[in-house]
């Protein structure tokens, strides 16, 4: 982990959420150029999303909605709060 | 989309069955792919998936219509993951800390005893190692990072969907991210 301070780290992490302010994103910035450590830091960490992006959407398996149905019991639960009948 | 489905939804409490598996078709590749992420089988993501259905049809009176019911299907499916991967382990706390060492707790074991060796690791296609990297992941972080990479929810939504505060999901984001880049290493 780095030396630097937390907030540095902090910053790099909103910045990754799309949560910093330009004021942030400024401070983030002029600390990457002057700071070989953090931006290290910052490229493992944009590379761990990069790479978790990689991941392809994978569909359910034919049938898998029919297998729900089978599953069902008879009749859901009625709410036990009584009251007006529809 | 909500109003459809609030609609289905009310044709279900009413009696009719057939109108449920509509909004089955709707969320199952979704909800299929979360419990794929989480679980890493597809045949535990089929059983969970097809589980967290049945409880929501069981429970859909319970389902406030004021909601989204993605949050709430998906709420769903990811406690019975977590419970599913809970079972699987040994029975000790999983938060409780190693002796001897700093501050470590089970997760952290966990995740380190799922191991391989560097060559079969690189040896791997893409789509095994994203998958390899996701399940070796502490549950907590890999619940935050399947809903935040993998469905691209926003934070808020996945806060509302493990029922935990915005800024628990956050740290857990942060974390999760780092545990992931430490487990890479060099790539």
């Amino acid at each position: 982990m780095t030396k630097c301070s937390d907030d540095v780290v902090q910053y790099m992490h909103e910045y990754l959420d799309g949560e910093s302010n330009p004021e942030q994103e400024r401070v983030l910035k002029e600390h990457l150029d002057s700071c070989g450590e953090c931006r290290e830091l910052f490229e493992e960490l944009s590379e761990a999303i990069a790479f978790l992006e990689l991941a392809e959407p994978i569909e359910a398996p034919v049938g898998f909605a029919e297998g729900v149905m089978a599953k069902l019991p008879h009749h859901p639960k009625q709410k036990k709060t009584g009251g007006v009948n529809r | 989309m909500d109003e459809l489905i609030n609609k289905r939804i009310n044709e279900v409490l009413a009696g009719n069955r057939d109108s449920f598996e509509e909004i089955v078709l709707l969320f199952q590749h979704r909800l299929y792919h979360v419990c794929y992420r989480m679980l890493g089988s597809k045949e535990e993501a089929q059983d969970i998936a097809q589980e967290a259905f049945v409880r929501a049809y069981t429970n859909l009176s319970t389902f406030d219509q004021k909601r989204k019911f993605s949050t709430w299907i998906f709420r769903i499916a990811t406690n019975l993951c977590i419970d599913r991967i809970r079972k699987k382990k040994p029975d000790y706390s999983l938060d409780a800390q190693v002796p001897g060492t700093d501050g470590l707790d089970m997760y952290s074991q966990i995740a380190a005893a799922d191991d391989l060796p560097e060559e079969e690791v690189q040896r791997m296609e893409t789509q095994e190692r994203v998958q390899y990297e996701v399940g070796r992941l502490p549950e907590k972080y890999r619940a935050v990072i399947a809903l935040r990479y993998m469905e691209e929810l926003p934070l808020q939504e996945i806060a509302d969907i493990l029922d935990i505060p915005l800024g628990t999901v956050k740290t857990r984001v942060h974390r999760g991210r780092d545990a992931l880049r430490k487990q890479m290493g060099t790539m």
